[in-house]
């Protein structure tokens, strides 16, 4: 690696010992959780009717909300990169924009527009329909923090695709759709499994936005993080457990995930 | 350049020396209002730099149970207060303050009282029952006789008893239980509020830490809740005496 005569491998030692110090920053957090549990009082937590709750909560809000995400992020960062249009650099920016917020900035945020009296919300609310304290809210509130991450992934990859690759698809009479689905795609998969992984984590973690907008209740909107919070107040033996079964429900899709669309 | 680095490292060193004491008080969201109202003068008599951190009281007996470097502690109720025994940072305790419980609707709201609080579809915010504040609503609603059918109509479960009260006034909730004291000027405006004719009576305690490293100015800060001047700005504020 060292391209200096007589210091073989100097820089290659430098960079990875930092390495290996950054991952034990990461590391340790974990293994520090993993010490303070007991198997007994995971299983326990894993029983308690609180903790399914907000489990089951936590995967339904998180994978709804991916669902939205890529319905709507897709096309908008397909549109950013590909298209033109007056007043580009200001969208960019706010997609950017709940990535830079607090969270709980963006619930209030969030609330201005959608809440009972929000410029949206109390047309919405006439007709029947209100967001705040419900899990529809905390889908919202969810899909609001965590599009950008796939935006801007997805945006950057469709910038990068080869545009003879496409090109020469055109010429040989492939429709739109058709050089989308056949060239586009396939070349911008690593970075579709990259961003879908990013955005499902940071929803599946969100909090300040979620318990802003949509509140904290048992069963409708109290999701993995929410409840985190709420027993690391009362009983903090109980939070730990409850990240330790977050982080292993969270590791094992997120590795599944990124396993079956970057497969070629 | 060596000089230079010797030479700041032993500015920097100087000027630690010349800092003044610090106290760190944690204390109950409740109590920032008033202890803010306080703390002029309590540095100013006692050379000292007050730091406060205000946070719902669970927070608080939480982090004191970790080890968070606290000299006096602020809890609004015994619970709380007593977790922080238990840790073994804290041996005695006192109660310098009451507060009373308010029922808050936003000012064009249609509650004109507890009894209406389990009317089907409306919208109850309390602090979470791990909240002191949360604890005494819901012990109220329950001596209230409502406590079943305004439960059936809660919808969130704030962290503190700001949530609450930001929730009432944007009128995003219909209905809210918080301390009297938590009607500030800022809000008082956006509030319809109702005094709860209860026999639960927030109470507030106070500790000095035992391994505090200034016991001295912690016992004062104790004695000036206690004290005339103390307990004048509490009453100021709308709170009980002990």
């Amino acid at each position: 690696m060292s391209l200096r005569p007589g210091r073989p491998g100097q820089a290659h030692l430098v960079l990875t010992l930092l390495g290996g110090a950054a991952l034990v920053f990461f590391a340790l957090p974990l293994v520090g959780l993993v010490s303070r549990a007991t198997p007994a009082g995971l299983w326990r937590q894993l029983g308690s009717p609180t903790v399914q709750a907000a489990l089951w909560l936590s995967l339904e809000v998180s994978l709804v909300s991916l669902g939205l995400c890529l319905l709507l992020g897709f096309p908008l960062a397909f549109v950013l990169a590909r298209v033109a249009f007056p007043g580009r650099a200001l969208a960019r920016g706010l997609v950017s924009l709940p990535m830079v917020l607090p969270p709980v900035v963006g619930g209030i945020a969030l609330l201005s527009a959608f809440g009972r009296k929000g410029l949206l919300g109390a047309a919405l609310a006439k007709v029947g329909v209100v967001l705040p304290f419900t899990t529809a809210g905390a889908v919202v509130a969810v899909t609001f923090v965590s599009m950008p991450f796939l935006v801007m992934t997805l945006e950057a990859a469709f910038a990068s695709v080869d545009p003879r690759l496409e090109q020469a698809a055109a010429t040989l009479g492939a429709s739109r759709w058709r050089i989308l689905r056949t060239v586009t795609l396939p070349a911008i998969r690593p970075a579709l499994a990259a961003g879908l992984a990013l955005c499902w984590a940071r929803g599946l973690g969100e909090f300040g936005a979620t318990i802003t907008f949509a509140g904290n209740l048992e069963g409708r909107t109290q999701t993995m993080p929410l409840a985190v919070y709420d027993a690391l107040q009362t009983d903090p033996e109980a939070a730990i457990t409850l990240v330790l079964v977050l982080l292993a429900v969270s590791l094992t899709l997120l590795m599944a995930l990124r396993g079956r669309i970057s497969r070629r | 350049m060596r000089a230079t680095l010797l030479l700041t490292i032993s500015l920097m060193a100087a000027c630690r020396g010349e800092q003044p004491r610090e106290l760190r008080v944690a204390a109950a969201m409740s109590l920032r209002g008033v202890f803010t109202g306080l703390e002029a003068g309590f540095e100013a008599r006692h050379g000292v730099d007050v730091v406060f951190n205000f946070a719902g009281s669970q927070i608080l007996a939480g982090q004191i149970a970790e080890g968070a470097p606290v000299d006096v502690f602020a809890a609004a109720d015994e619970p709380q207060m007593r977790r922080a025994i238990t840790s073994g940072r804290v041996k005695d305790a006192s109660v310098f303050a009451h507060n009373r419980l308010v029922l808050i609707t936003p000012v064009d709201g249609s509650v004109s009282g507890p009894a209406e609080l389990g009317r089907p579809g409306l919208r109850l915010v309390l602090a979470g029952p791990g909240v002191p504040a949360g604890a005494y609503a819901r012990q109220a609603l329950l001596e209230l006789g409502v406590s079943q059918a305004a439960l059936a109509n809660l919808v969130s479960n704030e962290e503190n008893v700001r949530g609450v009260i930001g929730k009432v006034s944007a009128g995003e909730a219909d209905a809210g239980v918080v301390y009297a004291t938590d009607v500030t000027a800022a809000v008082v405006d956006k509030l319809k509020v109702m005094p709860l004719t209860v026999t639960v009576q927030p109470r507030y305690e106070v500790a000095a830490l035992v391994d505090s490293p200034e016991p001295a100015l912690a016992a004062a800060f104790v004695a000036e809740l206690h004290g005339a001047d103390g307990q004048a700005l509490l009453q100021q504020h709308g709170f009980l005496s002990p």
